[in-house]
């Protein structure tokens, strides 16, 4: 990109680093982790394990890390599923106008306010505890965002001069819309995504938390917390403290990487 | 002669790199209707607010005094200043609709005003406030103490600011441009309500407008501000007859009045300069005189009395 | 003005109904229509031939059209039978009416606890911006969006539980060793309180701190951040600069002047997080093992029993449909415009 540079962007650089060990990661893990030993169950974080072990042995810290290249992979898929379909069904009605378009725009305001886990929750359950099934369902309680973002970006725009001339030079509605109007959306598009892949996340280990989606043994930050969730009462704080730290940290890169990428986005469109 | 109401002195301000007032002094008797007359960007009502004390953290006094019935304001710490705002001198700017609080009805408006500024009981303070409706003329004044800024029109709107400003009782009101938004009818009714409250309640009034031709009709005296210096002052008939600085003199011929064409007005030349250049003129109106001499660019003329009561800062005006 | 007041009040009330329908034909789409044979999964539980499943569809009216069962559905919605719980062997209705008490003492002293400390940091970073207070505010704010609710719960369980001993076992709502009070209102609170039974008192309010205070922090974070916004907008405005010309006291200004005009966003705000808590409570519920209508649905939902699940989803849309109410009417009456659409 033009004048983008890494090096003068530090808010991204916290997103870059937790990108790097999601995919890195796993690999550079000292143990399987799904390898379990119980001799040396519950051991608190030590030369041997640096993040200690879990009830059946396992090493916390090659879990966390297998963990993250789950939690992102869910998270990227379910956010840019989400960011295509509720563009293209923002911009259509916002371009088309009239009363679907209205009626469309007050039900997504009234879903935005809605505690969406909760439906996320309903559609886990009624489709079928599975991955695929949690991708989904995030993707679908996140479309409201982009739908409205879409909607907005296109209305204003369409009366524009730049779109008149399109359509005076012979090209048709579906052609502007495609060619002009959604690509001009990319930009607040990706700003509101890296928004969104933090509650992603978060909503992903929200239902594993409470046993919906990825079920144990495979490592999900949710689910480790989870399952490590009662042995913080006898004091054993290790098994659900680093997934935990790890999702948090995850979420943080992810409003910073937002943020920095929102300032970009004005200080390109102001000049 | 008798102490001035208010004595602006070599009133210096900038805000930042620009240099909005430069050496303004005038002066403003108890009871006298002073016009401040200039174009948008002169400074007139960063002048006002700078007497109230109620400039924006980024202005900078960067000299001068401010006198209130002898006392400087700009020494005046933030409770006492309190005290003289609405108490002792009071503001009434543009838009009156947006100056009320939309969620307070009208008579409490009035009332925190009261209770800011006086001891009045409760019954004393409510009868006042009525009383102060209907002197600035809201038409079923009781009943109007309980309406809310929505419910009236935007000519009671301003009514009710005058009643605002007036319920304490100040020496000085200063109008900063009360006909923004008013029609024409309304512009008339407004002024003329200040005027008569002006001589009942023996009110020094300080009015701030663009509008030359609106100040000689209502003022006693008129000084011209141009680009946050001040180049002259008179009593309003002497000024619109003969006015001596070249930018008055501009303004006048600028001015509509019955029996010219718009064809006939003349523009005044150029534009306001830019305040924030570092290599502005002595004169500021240099770049925009037809009589320039080369002393314009390296001293400041002095506001020099010309004729009673006459002052012009000019270099090319002989005395 | 008072005038239109009532029709103010019934237009509100009018809007929300939408909202209400809506919700009970989304539940319905999901439970009914989506792919998975609901049928088999809501009535018949685990365990069952296709014969049962075959003449419980029947028995149920699965096998009407669609715009059908939906009218039935409503129906039932409206007469208040939710189904049953094969789990609990209850009615929905009756399970969710035993439970519910307990989710909205957690909710509601989870909002006042977050409305206390939030609208205050929030006012104060807005009258002093660039102070501590401001910088503090906003650094709790960025705090409580990024940790997870039920990452902070745990670690309260560990500080506050295990490490430093002040709360007492974060199981349930009341000491398990304790006769609960007789349930006036369900609330256990105030039930102690009019039973006059101390000890429960104190083993409730112990057993709420935490699980009120992990949700608080996390609806801090967008109180302190809307307060502080509205508020400085506010200040901002013409009726205030028009005011310190006035020279009105200070507290007049803040109070009668700023903040009843910053009060219209910032109950919008209350509403909001309301909502937003609405969705942390199922995290929390489950990390304090909390008795209230979220744990009910997420326990019967792993045990495949859906007639609960869809009844909480209603029972939520109806909570939030009438928190927004609520904050529709409050910011009616503080600011005389809305009710008289000025």
């Amino acid at each position: 990109m033009r004048g983008f540079s890494w090096l003068k962007t530090p808010g991204l650089w916290p997103l870059a680093l937790v990108i790097v060990a999601a995919l890195v990661g796993p690999e550079l893990a000292p143990r399987d982790p799904l390898l379990t030993d119980v001799a040396h169950a519950l051991s608190p974080p030590s030369a041997t394990y640096w993040f200690g072990s879990d009830q059946l042995g396992r090493d916390i810290l090659s879990r966390v890390l297998s963990a993250g290249r789950l939690d992102l992979a869910v998270a990227f898929t379910a956010v840019t599923l989400s960011a295509a379909l509720g563009a293209t069904i923002g911009a259509t009605a916002g371009f088309l106008g009239g009363p679907v378009d209205q009626i469309l725009g007050r039900l997504t305001d009234v879903l935005m306010a809605f505690p969406l886990f909760i439906v996320a929750m309903a559609l886990v359950a009624v489709l079928g505890n599975t991955i695929a099934n949690v991708v989904y369902a995030t993707a679908i309680i996140n479309l409201p965002f982009y739908i409205r973002i879409a909607r907005g970006d296109v209305r204003s725009r369409r009366h524009a001069g730049y779109v008149k001339a399109a359509r005076l030079g012979g090209a048709g509605e579906a052609e502007i819309l495609l060619t002009i109007l959604l690509p001009a959306l990319l930009p607040t598009l990706v700003v509101q995504m890296s928004i969104n892949l933090g509650w992603a996340v978060l909503n992903t280990a929200g239902l594993s938390f409470i046993g919906l989606g990825v079920r144990p043994p495979t490592p999900e930050w949710g689910g480790l917390v989870s399952e490590g969730a009662q042995y913080v009462l006898s004091g054993q704080w290790w098994v659900a403290a680093w997934p935990g730290l790890a999702l948090t940290l995850c979420v943080f890169a992810f409003s910073l990487a937002g943020d920095a990428l929102r300032d970009l986005v004005d200080a390109r469109s102001r000049g | 002669m008798t102490a001035p109401l208010l004595a602006v002195e070599d009133l210096s301000l900038a805000f930042g790199a620009a240099r909005v007032l430069d050496g303004v002094s005038f002066r403003l008797e108890p009871g006298e209707t002073l016009g401040l007359v200039g174009e948008s960007g002169s400074g007139k009502s960063v002048a006002a607010l700078a007497v109230i004390g109620l400039l924006d953290r980024a202005a900078t006094v960067t000299g001068g005094r401010i006198l209130f019935e002898g006392e400087d304001l700009l020494q005046a710490g933030e409770a006492r200043l309190r005290e003289i705002r609405g108490g002792r001198i009071t503001l009434v700017s543009q838009h009156p609709r947006r100056a009320l609080n939309p969620t307070r009805k009208v008579g409490r408006q009035i009332l925190d005003v009261l209770a800011a500024h006086t001891r009045l009981a409760r019954r004393a303070a409510r009868e006042r406030t009525v009383e102060w409706l209907a002197r600035v003329g809201v038409p079923d004044a009781l009943a109007r103490f309980d309406a809310y800024p929505f419910e009236l029109s935007g000519g009671l709107c301003q009514r009710v600011t005058i009643a605002l400003a007036l319920a304490a009782s100040p020496s000085l009101l200063i109008a900063d441009e009360p006909t923004t938004g008013l029609d024409v009818t309304t512009q008339a009714i407004v002024l003329d309500l200040l005027a008569t409250l002006a001589r009942q309640e023996r009110l020094a009034l300080w009015l701030i407008t663009h509008d030359l031709a609106l100040a000689a009709q209502r003022c006693n005296r008129i000084a011209v501000l141009h680009a946050g210096q001040l180049v002259e002052t008179a009593p309003a008939a002497e000024l619109v007859a003969n006015p001596r600085h070249p930018y008055t003199q501009a303004l006048i011929a600028a001015t509509p009045r019955p029996g010219l064409s718009v064809a006939d007005l003349g523009a005044v030349p150029g534009a306001t300069p830019d305040l924030t250049r570092p290599d502005l003129p002595a004169c500021r109106f240099l770049a925009r005189c037809d009589k320039a001499h080369p002393r314009c660019a390296e001293q400041r003329p002095p506001l020099a009395e010309i004729a009673p009561g006459h002052r012009v800062a000019c270099w090319a005006v002989g005395s | 003005m008072n005038a239109s007041l009532p029709r103010f009040l019934v237009s509100r009330v009018l809007a929300a109904a939408p909202i209400l329908v809506g919700a009970v034909i989304v539940t319905f789409v999901i439970m009914r229509v989506l792919p998975g044979d609901p049928a088999a999964l809501l009535a018949a539980g685990p365990g069952s031939g296709p014969a049962e499943i075959a003449a419980l569809k029947h028995q149920m009216g699965l096998d009407q059209p669609i715009l059908e069962q939906l009218a039935r559905y409503g129906r039932e919605v409206v007469v208040g039978d939710l189904g049953r719980s094969f789990t609990t062997g209850n009615p929905v209705t009756t399970d969710l009416g035993a439970r519910l008490p307990a989710s909205l003492e957690l909710t509601g002293a989870a909002l006042l606890l977050a409305a206390l400390i939030g609208l205050p940091l929030g006012i104060g970073a807005a009258l002093r911006p660039g102070s501590l207070l401001d910088q503090t505010s906003r650094a709790l704010a960025a705090l409580g969006t990024a940790l997870p609710a039920f990452v902070t719960g745990l670690g309260f369980i560990y500080l506050f539980y295990f490490r430093l001993g002040w709360a007492p076992e974060p199981i349930g709502q009341i000491d398990s060793l304790l006769t609960p009070p007789h349930a006036y209102t369900g609330l256990m609170l105030i039930d102690s309180l009019l039973a006059r039974d101390g000890e429960a008192f104190l083993s409730a309010l112990g057993r709420l701190m935490l699980p009120a205070a992990t949700m608080a922090l996390f609806a801090l974070a967008p109180l302190i951040r809307i307060t502080r916004g509205a508020l400085i907008e506010t200040l901002s405005a013409d009726y205030i600069r028009a005011a310190r010309a006035l020279g009105l006291e200070r507290r007049t200004i803040v109070v009668h002047y700023a903040l009843s005009n910053a009060a219209t966003p910032i109950l919008a705000a209350l509403g909001m997080v309301f909502s937003y808590m609405l969705g942390a409570n199922v995290l929390v519920e489950k990390v304090f093992a909390w008795p209230g209508v979220s744990a009910y649905a997420v326990d019967a939902l792993m045990s495949a029993d859906y007639a609960p699940v869809q009844g909480f989803v209603l029972t939520v849309a109806a909570l939030f449909t009438g928190v927004n109410l609520a904050v529709d009417i409050l910011q009616g009456l503080v600011n005389p415009q809305i009710v008289n659409g000025g």
